[in-house]
């Protein structure tokens, strides 16, 4: 393996990465999120979000007051259950999940 | 404790998974009966019926069960609690299934994804060194249209994670589940909380994302061999109450509705349940979270709460381990879990701090780890490297109920429970120290709730507690 350190195992999201999103001008966790992507990936941030957001805050950036956004599903869902959802949602009007 | 490398990894220079290799092993061999057969991309591994496939693999010495999406760098499991992105094959058919959350059966066939040639040998793994700094995806080939377009041809075959399946998945059916309370998470403060309410009358709903209830008590290194007879009588205490207990189903998500109703989705098997319930019990621990360090993403890196799962599981998961970990918060912690694996017959090193630790190397899974102490760096010839991280309250779902989570030390904690809602947060999630301290969280939350549920003037509260709308 090259000499990489990874800070989000599912996206693949690097040490370097990071350090380059801070660079350019991005100093909380939300926009150093959408800048390198970390925390969107398989596990939605359950391994990386608190590790980011302490190497935000050892760089300099802002503390955070809350995580990225934590949306359903909690875990992978088939889309076949969630299909099961549909007719009935219709009925009553839309509110699929 | 070790002292320096002595070049201890030759045993370990197999490509292939037939390369002897003692890494995780059993601690006692299963019996025949209870011994069945996996296909994994065509070899045939032995496994313990219904044991978690990825425990079942690890014990097989198969640490490396994938490749990560953009790089190519050997996945394997961490976290053996459906929280990570380690485990991922393509089972039966199905893609990119958590096989930490499958049980063993006879005949299953198990498919690495997204390699070129093997998990242990994956050609596509060149673009790990092509990009040594990682991918600037703001500016990378988006120069000229042509070549921006030939690479997004290149990158949708390098990328991703599994492919769909061949046929199509018959849609699920809904079983729609209306409680007074939903309890998530049946581990000692959820089935404390669950029982402190069926026994005062309500009607309740108890899920838990594993296959057993009991939660950490059945890992906890000093319960040995998974059974623990505390959870045992929490779980029958449940049931005597009339608790509908129901494990191996995990909450998706929780909506709020347009109508001011609130729903779960409770993920079963072959079903989904549908649970409106007027008061939410979010009882689902605390996550471990990653470090970061060169080394830190290989196969036989794993957490400290897996380690212990492992050991619950009957498997001794390393020979040769390094325990890391944050010794302000887990001390005693990793201590107890470093005695148990040496009972097991573990070489162990540590614990030591998070800081201590410089890297480890391996082609594809630990081969050894290298401790900065005392201003000196030593490499341990090791098999695994163990982490305990701080750990933060798992915030997700309490947060998708309105709760709010905040920074505290590294780590995301949920807020304390605000006057007049609907959900209460116990256990380690509203971070109890204890069994003790969870157990009394989840019954004093039990008083609460009927408390805030009686003094609603709600005609159908006994409108039955299952059936269709």
């Amino acid at each position: 393996m090259s000499g990489k350190i990874v800070v989000c195992r599912c996206e693949d999201v690097t040490l370097h990465e990071l350090d380059e999103a801070i660079a350019a001008g991005h100093r909380d966790l939300e926009s150093v999120k959408r800048f390198t992507g970390f925390g969107t990936g398989f596990c939605q941030g359950k391994q990386c979000v608190a590790l980011c957001a302490r190497l935000l805050a050892e760089r300099g950036g802002e503390l955070p007051t809350s995580p990225i956004t934590p949306r359903p599903p909690f875990h992978p869902i088939e889309l076949a259950k969630l299909a099961a959802l549909l007719d009935d949602d219709d009925e009553a009007g839309g509110s699929a999940p | 404790m070790h002292s320096e490398a002595s070049g201890g990894c030759a045993a370990r220079r197999g490509q292939g998974y037939t390369a002897s290799r003692m890494v995780a092993r059993r601690l006692a061999p299963p019996l025949d009966t209870d011994t069945v057969t996996l296909r994994v991309d065509g070899d045939e591994v032995r496994a313990v019926r219904g044991e978690p496939i990825a425990m079942s693999l690890f014990a097989a010495g198969r640490l490396v069960l994938g490749r990560s999406v953009k790089y190519h760098r050997p996945r394997g499991a961490v976290c053996f609690s459906g929280r990570c992105d380690g485990c991922l094959l393509r089972v039966d058919g199905q893609p990119s299934v958590r096989t930490c959350r499958e049980p063993a059966v006879d005949g299953r066939t198990l498919e690495t994804q997204n390699v070129l040639g093997s998990a242990e040998l994956d050609l596509l793994a060149a673009t790990d060194w092509f990009f040594p700094g990682g991918m600037d995806h703001h500016r990378m080939f988006t120069w000229a249209k042509p070549v921006n377009q030939a690479m997004q041809l290149v990158a949708r075959h390098v990328a991703g994670i599994g492919t769909l399946p061949e046929t199509a998945v018959p849609v699920a059916a809904v079983e729609d589940v209306r409680v007074d309370v939903l309890v998530i998470g049946a581990g000692a403060s959820g089935l404390s909380a669950a029982t402190g309410c069926a026994e005062r009358g309500l009607s309740v709903l108890c899920v838990d994302e594993e296959r057993e209830p009991g939660g950490w008590l059945r890992f906890d290194p000093a319960a040995r061999g998974g059974s623990s007879p505390r959870a045992d009588e929490l779980a029958a205490a449940a049931l005597r109450s009339g608790v509908d207990l129901r494990c191996d189903r995990a909450v998706a998500g929780l909506f709020d509705e347009p109508r001011g109703e609130r729903i779960a989705l409770v993920d079963g098997r072959g079903a989904l349940l549908r649970v409106r319930a007027r008061a939410w019990v979010i009882a689902q621990g605390r996550t471990e979270g990653a470090s970061a360090f060169e080394g830190s993403d290989l196969p036989g890196v794993i957490g400290a709460e897996a380690a212990a799962r492992l050991l619950a599981h009957g498997i001794l998961p390393g020979e040769r381990v390094v325990i890391a970990g944050d010794l302000a918060t887990r001390s005693a912690e990793l201590d107890a879990l470093a005695s148990a694996l040496k009972d097991a017959g573990a070489d162990v090193t540590g614990p030591v701090g998070l800081g201590a630790l410089v890297r480890a190397d391996g082609r594809t899974s630990v081969t050894s780890v290298t401790l900065q102490r005392d201003g000196a760096s030593t490499k341990h010839p090791s098999d695994l490297l163990v982490l305990g991280t701080r750990t933060g309250a798992a915030y997700e779902l309490a947060s998708q109920a309105g709760v709010r989570a905040e920074y505290r030390d590294g780590v995301f904690e949920l807020a304390p429970r605000a006057q007049g809602g609907s959900v209460w947060v116990v256990g380690g999630a509203a971070d109890a120290r204890s069994f003790e301290e969870a157990i009394g969280q989840g019954e004093r939350a039990a008083l609460e709730i009927l408390d805030a549920l009686t003094d609603e003037p709600v005609a159908e509260l006994e409108d039955g507690t299952e059936g269709s709308r």
